[in-house]
């Protein structure tokens, strides 16, 4: 079993390398499609919106921190994975339209903005949204595994 | 994954809340790892060995 000749075949890729090239790739990904983004800047969210949006995600974080240190082991696996899933549906739902929002190039939604006057109207409604599902697909899954354990 | 955490627990004549109390954890918990619905860390694994003074293969086995 502790044979000193044998070596374990190194992979190509090891996982480590995997993981920086994916979080790397994202970033730089991210970032240029953000450059390239034709942003108006007509009625857009004001500073002090987007300061008070990044301020309360920065809490929300905070809390959502400080809430998951409370839980046992089992009561933080279901919060994980509700979290897991419900920012995945919601990036999966909401990315398309709010990349609409933003005005990605030849795609539009012409309703929203227009509905509601501004930008900044439409850009609230928009991350109401999102929040609201990913709230409703988190207490989804999180009843869907409590109901599942408690099953006799 | 298998375990005797239901009949270690009742040959102690202790509840489920009890038991909870006694590793710092739900009683949710308990009940999952009873049934065998959710598998403890290893952390917890060892708690529950040293609160019944045994090794942990003598209460954990592996199905596969």
């Amino acid at each position: 079993m502790n044979d000193p000749a044998f070596t374990p075949k190194k992979a190509k890729w090891s996982r480590q390398g995997k993981i920086n090239f994916y979080i790397i790739g994202s970033l730089l990904l991210g970032g240029a499609l953000g450059f390239f983004l034709p942003f108006n800047k007509a009625n857009g969210p004001s500073l002090l919106v987007v300061g008070l949006l990044s301020l309360a995600t920065i809490i929300a974080v905070a809390a959502t921190i400080f809430y998951t240190k409370l839980l046992d082991e089992l009561a933080r696996h279901t919060h994980e994975v509700a979290l897991y899933w419900s920012s995945v549906v919601s990036i999966a739902i909401c990315f398309v339209p709010a990349a609409a929002i933003i005005g990605f190039p030849n795609f539009e939604l012409l309703s929203l903005e227009t509905m509601l006057g501004t930008k900044t109207h439409a850009f609230a409604v928009g991350m109401g949204v999102t929040m609201g599902v990913m709230l409703v697909t988190y207490f989804a899954i999180w009843t869907h595994l409590w109901l599942k354990r408690n099953r006799a | 994954m298998k375990n005797r955490l239901k009949v270690l627990r009742a040959e102690r004549d202790w509840s489920q809340s009890d038991l909870a109390d006694a590793l710092d954890v739900s009683r949710q918990t308990i009940n999952a790892l009873e049934t065998g619905k959710y598998d403890p860390s290893l952390p917890l694994a060892f708690k529950i060995a040293r609160l019944f003074t045994l090794p942990i293969e003598a209460i954990f086995e592996d199905t596969l």
